[in-house]
């Protein structure tokens, strides 16, 4: 049931590798990438509401991690939780211990439950932590497998017993008319052994007696039943009686390392605290110098300095307090560079931190998927602009459209917004500037249905594509009605226009200018198209209007984890960019 | 009288101790310093890069340690370790030959090797490029191509640029592609990408001064009639084979040697 269990650092190397059956390591690999790498933990600004995310979260074992890291001081230095992909799931302990992290991963099928799965983890860890010998590990190890698939063996069996109960009338009538059939067909009966193991009976089976499990008979034959079900148990007695010795040799062993670590850990840490605190005579000489240990003290300090100096460039409070959580976390316990104080190693730290955040996850290459879409001949590129009202998802629509005239594609603007008054007038001013701009007359048009309801959006949008298909256009812009994102009647018809029209790319436009709200308007456009479609990527408009003060990029890729692409820097047709992750953490930073 | 020349003398001692205990400490510290210096020019660095799950941290374990992990998981820190290979036959000295291996995620290249090249590009002697070759379909050469192209022109912008090995791993299977193949399809996405980089927008900065004309000029040259050839570039580019999860590297040892030879 545990199907794989690594322990490994962050440098790749798997230090230990339990592998019952089949090598799972891309679970692990796509929690690491997932986890590790992606991860933006949203830690909410005390007083602010509280958005709890795992409501699926199991119970139980929710409960149980919390009592785990409740219990004992040096669990500071643990982080527990849980992932799941491709029908497993994985417990995680990440052990931070002098800088060094070692990462727990229990990957097991997500059907199965293990009973205190985090329990499990800490054990590993303590013994992997006072074990020197590895194959002396790897004994250990097993046993304590052993020890977790014991109990869920109990498990299941009192489970399904109880199951059994419950159903008692069905399935016996189910079974009894089944074998009464095979019976008439002439096949041979089957009989249960109390182990478990079958054989066929020689009788005919028209001996009603025998087909009759009710009465006293039926609970031996559920216990025969349920035995099928747990396995050989037998054989399993006698694989441990055989190693009986060896192995509660080595549990007693195992015992009292598990017993005796908790409090020499806790001493340790004890002392440790105590040397690393500033008695020491030259302790004060250690913040220039550097070389010092950071305390939690020393981080608070900083932290305000941090946070203020990101609320100030539109950083939202909340994203703000969650980036430099994750520095606290990564701070304390480390020590500072040569000549360097704790502050600038934490905006060291910070400066990592946005360029991990704000750097895309792929690199998204908009020309060679249009020609590879071309080269298949599958029907023009179709792009749609989504945004809050007035953010500017016409204006950059039309840039963009620049930007293919200029590569010799042919485009075909489409005004899907029904709503505004002007809102196609405004795009047909766009196209009549770009077609005169453009080296053949015909290379840019408007497509447009008028104004009306909702309902229209949806036709238009598969007309404009039909009629693309029809004229060999390359490149199909849909432009949308700016919409409130937190008002639900604005917002369902997304979910049907992205069915209808299937873009290859729906572009959120979002303003420098926004502040807090980015962070919603974000997250709401991207939950706006249904569960399996998200948006591609940012367009943040209106750069040149707010300095320095960029946060709403940071707010809005911590919101979704949706990189940016282009960022607009000013009126005329050519002010598009593509982001650069240094200039927007300098920009930051500064 | 006597009471002052007593107290000259003291404050002579004094001040000759505090002197003494002065020269000490300077010499002390810029011997750190000089040292640290010292230290980062004289070691030669290699670097392994490729894309994720090619077996970039298997081939650095094989090259610092001589054994091969148990098995490895997607890294998310660089590996650095003085290169530690079998080199009795070959009689070169390895022990300044520093080896770092680094993560293939988009994120954490940002983060560790972008930074890491542009500080050491002067005393990197050479970069190994591990592909997978029995995943190498159009959409892998694709990745591939694309992160040379931000790769060459760092690697080309010292005298001589970098010398540039790269490594088909798993090349011993019946379904991988064969260097020479692999060396053509390279060659032809990165006259494709390169096309396309030169039509894109160009990147957001400050000042007048755009990116986008670094990348033009020291990849210019390598462009022979529109057509890009690894044999243009200033830095040798060699095509090797082997798998290093079979420990057959012999090809890349060799590679190592020479590198470190000149």
């Amino acid at each position: 049931m545990i199907e794989q269990f690594l322990i490994f650092r962050p440098s790749g190397v798997v230090e230990f590798n339990y592998q019952p059956g089949k090598n799972l390591v891309s679970v692990t690999n796509a929690f690491i990438e997932d986890v590790l790498i992606l991860e933006r933990k949203f830690v909410p600004v005390e007083g602010a509401e509280d958005e709890s995310q795992n409501h699926e979260e199991d119970f139980a074992a929710e409960e149980e991690k919390q009592s785990v890291e409740n219990s004992g001081i040096e669990d500071i230095n643990n982080t527990f939780g849980t992932y799941s992909h491709d029908r497993y799931s994985l417990k995680y302990l990440i052990w931070t211990q002098n800088e060094e992290k070692l990462f727990f991963a229990m990957v097991y099928p997500t059907l199965l439950t293990v009973k205190k799965p985090y329990e499990f983890l800490r054990n590993i860890k303590l013994l992997w932590d006072n074990t020197d010998d590895k194959d002396k590990f790897s004994q250990f190890f097993n046993l304590k497998v052993q020890e977790v698939q014991d109990v869920r063996r109990i498990d299941t069996e009192h489970d399904v017993s109880n199951s059994e109960e419950r159903k008692e009338p069905i399935s016996f009538t189910s079974r009894k008319v089944k074998e009464y059939r095979k019976s008439k067909k002439g096949k041979r009966s089957r009989k249960w052994n109390e182990d478990g193991t079958f054989y066929e009976d020689q009788a005919d089976g028209d001996d009603a007696k025998a087909l009759d499990f009710s009465g006293d008979s039926g609970s031996y034959q559920q216990n025969a039943n349920l035995s099928q079900l747990v396995g050989d148990k037998a054989r399993f007695g006698t694989r441990t009686k055989s190693g009986e010795f060896l192995v509660s040799d080595l549990s007693e062993e195992m015992d009292r390392i598990l017993s005796e670590s908790k409090p020499k850990k806790s001493d340790s840490t004890g002392d440790s605290a105590a040397g690393s605190s500033s008695s020491h005579s030259f302790g004060f000489l250690r913040n220039i110098i550097g070389g010092k240990k950071i305390q939690k003290e020393d981080v608070k300090k900083v932290k305000n300095a941090l946070s203020e100096h990101l609320i100030k460039k539109n950083v939202a409070p909340n994203v703000a307090n969650s980036l430099i959580f994750e520095i606290e976390k990564q701070l304390v316990g480390s020590t500072t560079a040569s000549f360097t104080s704790v502050e600038e190693t934490a905006k060291k730290s910070l400066e990592k931190q946005l360029i991990k955040l704000l750097t895309p996850n792929s690199s998204i290459d908009l020309l060679n998927e249009i020609q590879n879409k071309q080269s298949r001949e599958e029907g023009p590129y179709v792009i749609s602009v989504v945004g809050v009202n007035g953010v500017g998802k016409s204006t950059n629509l039309s840039k963009l459209a620049y930007w293919f005239l200029q590569n010799n594609y042919r485009v075909l603007i489409t005004a899907c917004d029904t709503f505004r008054s002007g809102a196609v007038e405004q795009l047909r001013t766009h196209v009549n500037n770009l077609s005169n701009l453009s080296q053949e007359k015909h290379q840019i048009e408007l497509f447009e249905g008028g104004y009306g309801g909702s309902d229209l959006v949806a036709k238009i949008a598969t007309g404009a594509i039909q009629y693309a298909k029809d004229h060999q256009f390359d490149i199909v812009l849909l432009d949308t009605a700016g919409r409130r994102h937190n008002d639900a009647q604005l917002m369902t018809p997304l979910a049907s226009f992205a069915r209808a029209a299937n873009p290859d790319k729906i572009i959120m436009v979002g303003e420098a200018l926004v502040g807090t709200d980015s962070v919603m308007q974000a997250k709401n456009f991207d939950k706006a198209f249904g569960a399996n479609r998200h948006l591609d990527f940012f367009i943040i408009s209106k750069c040149d209007t707010v300095g320095d003060m960029i946060g709403s990029m940071v707010n809005m890729v911590f919101a979704t984890g949706i990189p940016i692409l282009f960022v607009g820097t000013g009126q005329t047709y050519t002010d598009l960019r593509t982001l650069s992750v240094e200039w927007a953490v300098n920009m930051l930073m500064s | 009288m006597n009471s002052i020349i007593e107290l000259l003398k003291s404050m002579d001692t004094t001040m000759f101790v505090a002197s003494i205990v002065l020269a000490i400490l300077v010499i002390v510290v810029t011997s750190l310093m000089v040292q640290k210096t010292l230290f980062k020019r004289n070691s030669r660095n290699f670097v392994i890069v490729g894309p994720p799950q090619s077996g970039k941290t298997n081939l650095f374990q094989r090259l610092t340690t001589g054994k091969l992990p148990v098995l490895t998981v997607t890294s998310i820190q660089p590996n650095v370790g003085p290169l530690k290979v079998d080199n009795s036959q070959y009689g070169e000295n390895f022990s300044d030959v520093i080896v770092s291996d680094y993560p293939a995620s988009s994120k954490m290249k940002n983060l560790y090797l972008y930074p890491f090249l542009s500080d050491n590009i002067s005393s990197c002697r050479g970069m190994v490029y591990i592909i997978d070759a029995s995943a190498f379909d159009a959409e892998y050469c694709h990745y591939v191509a694309n992160d040379l192209l931000t790769l060459l022109p760092i690697t080309e912008s010292i005298p001589n640029g970098v010398d540039l090995a790269i490594f088909c791993n798993k090349c011993d299977y019946f379904t991988s592609r064969k260097p020479a193949k692999i060396h053509l399809m390279l060659e032809q996405e990165i006259t494709k990408l390169y096309g396309l980089k030169l039509r894109n927008l160009e990147k957001v900065s400050e000042s007048a001064e755009d990116m986008g004309v670094e990348l033009e000029d020291s990849l210019n040259t390598a462009f022979n009639g529109g057509q890009f050839k690894f044999e243009m570039l200033e830095g040798n580019v060699d095509f090797l084979e082997g798998n290093v999860f079979k420990d057959k590297i012999d090809s890349l040892i060799d590679w190592f040697c020479e590198k470190t030879a000149n």
